[in-house]
């Protein structure tokens, strides 16, 4: 196994970063449980009904959440994370002795499980007229120290006409496709998507049973872009006799 | 499963605009349920630190609640949920320089198994991987993530991040160079 202090391929360390998926403590997930249950009531209600600590982030504190769960737990008791009706948390089902019940429109079964739910399309209660998009904001420059940084604009033909040679290769237009490429190497000899273009040519090339010449430019491809994310993919293409789609 | 009547019976409205579908208590519970330890990894792999990672889920999913009447059904749900997540990472990175909160170092007892030098072989190269990730300006490293870790594509990531394909393709594109960039200048420096 190689050790971090020889070059290490970029691909392997993607796979790697892929492959690092945390799972979520017990309590902490609990815990946020709790606390979106609580959110949405300091939401929806009057302040009166709920402490406004609970909305102004004062919530967050470490040290008040300590002190604040012993008298929440005597009003919401062991129950209080299952409001929600998360029985994915619970390890039984069990009753609302002392808690806060929501009662939501009945458009779902109160014994409907909800552990571990797949992913599900999202319902849509009835067809309603788009409400006006809000959507999460962008992202701005976050640091005023930090360099002016200016993303370089790939035009957006040079961008559609590579597109078009990926979806002429997906339908199994392989002639169609390299001719298309070949033009926007004619078009745009200086491309910032030169290596997609090349990975891209290579696939074509197999699909084409042009055997030969696609081993020598997928050599050429990671003799040029050693570090290249793409470098696996256009190696795998040639590893092997696969047909690309026809 | 009966329900007994609890000590406050609140009737709770639309949390969403007007004519817009209800976000129900059930489809909450659903959505954390599925999707939050996908977005305490999006947090995470956006730089957030360890002890701040509950607070900003939270935050995270409050957020996506008040939203919720602004998603697109026909599009897929992790890339609009990250584009939340790294709004929230993104304003707590603002504010957390002016913190004076110094975590304690994780202590790492010694390890007595056989395999020991390859776990730790590994996790050497784990924090080559996360290393290099933070080398990346966040909003290239959002695209990256989406991109090489989460796999989606790059029409998606437009859409659920709100930028044009193209520049979706560019900061991708600079994301691919920085990455490789980080690899090669702390591989040197570790050798």
């Amino acid at each position: 196994m190689s050790t971090p202090r020889e070059e290490a391929s970029v691909e392997s360390l993607l796979g790697s970063l892929r492959g690092d998926v945390e799972e979520m403590r017990t309590f902490a997930r609990r815990r946020i449980a709790a606390r979106l249950t609580l959110s949405v009531l300091a939401q929806v209600f009057a302040p009166a009904l709920v402490p406004s600590f609970f909305s102004n982030g004062f919530f967050r504190s470490k040290g008040f959440a300590v002190g604040l769960a012993l008298p929440l737990g005597m009003v919401l008791g062991a129950s209080g994370y299952a409001v929600l009706q998360d029985h994915h948390l619970a390890t039984k089902p069990r009753e609302l002795t002392a808690a806060i019940a929501l009662k939501l429109p009945p458009s779902v079964p109160n014994g409907a499980t909800l552990s571990p739910p797949p992913p599900v399309p999202i319902e849509v209660a009835a067809p309603v007229p788009a409400p006006p998009a809000v959507s999460p904001p962008l992202v701005r420059p976050h640091s005023p120290h930090a360099p002016a940084l200016r993303d370089t604009l790939i035009p957006n033909r040079e961008l559609s006409q590579l597109e078009k040679a990926r979806t002429l290769l997906t339908e199994g237009q392989v002639t169609a496709t390299l001719a298309q490429v070949r033009k926007h190497v004619i078009s745009y000899p200086h491309s910032a998507l030169e290596q997609e273009r090349q990975a891209l040519y290579v696939k074509a090339l197999v699909a084409a049973d042009r055997m030969i010449e696609a081993r020598v430019r997928a050599a050429a491809f990671v003799k040029r872009f050693p570090n290249s994310p793409l470098r696996g993919s256009v190696e795998k293409a040639v590893a092997v006799d696969s047909v690309m789609v026809r | 499963m009966t329900q007994t009547p609890g000590l406050l019976e609140v009737e709770l409205p639309p949390f969403a605009h007007a004519n817009a579908a209800p976000l129900t208590r059930a489809r909450a519970s659903e959505l954390f349920a599925t999707h939050g330890n996908y977005v305490w990894n999006a947090l995470r792999r956006l730089g957030v630190r360890r002890e701040d990672l509950e607070d900003l889920t939270h935050d995270t999913f409050v957020t996506v609640y008040k939203h919720w009447a602004s998603f697109d059904a026909e599009r897929p749900v992790r890339p609009w949920l990250f584009g939340f997540a790294l709004r929230v990472a993104s304003d707590h990175r603002r504010l957390a320089r002016h913190r004076l909160e110094v975590s304690a170092p994780e202590h790492e007892p010694h390890d007595e198994r056989p395999d020991a030098a390859d776990v730790l072989l590994q996790k050497e190269r784990e924090a080559l991987a996360h290393a290099a990730l933070s080398a990346i300006e966040l909003s290239r490293r959002a695209v990256f993530i989406l991109h090489e870790l989460d796999g989606s594509t790059v029409p998606e990531i437009a859409a659920a991040l709100q930028i044009p394909v193209a520049t979706a393709y560019s900061r991708l594109r600079l994301a691919r160079e920085d990455f490789a960039g980080a690899v090669k200048r702390l591989s040197l420096r570790a050798g």
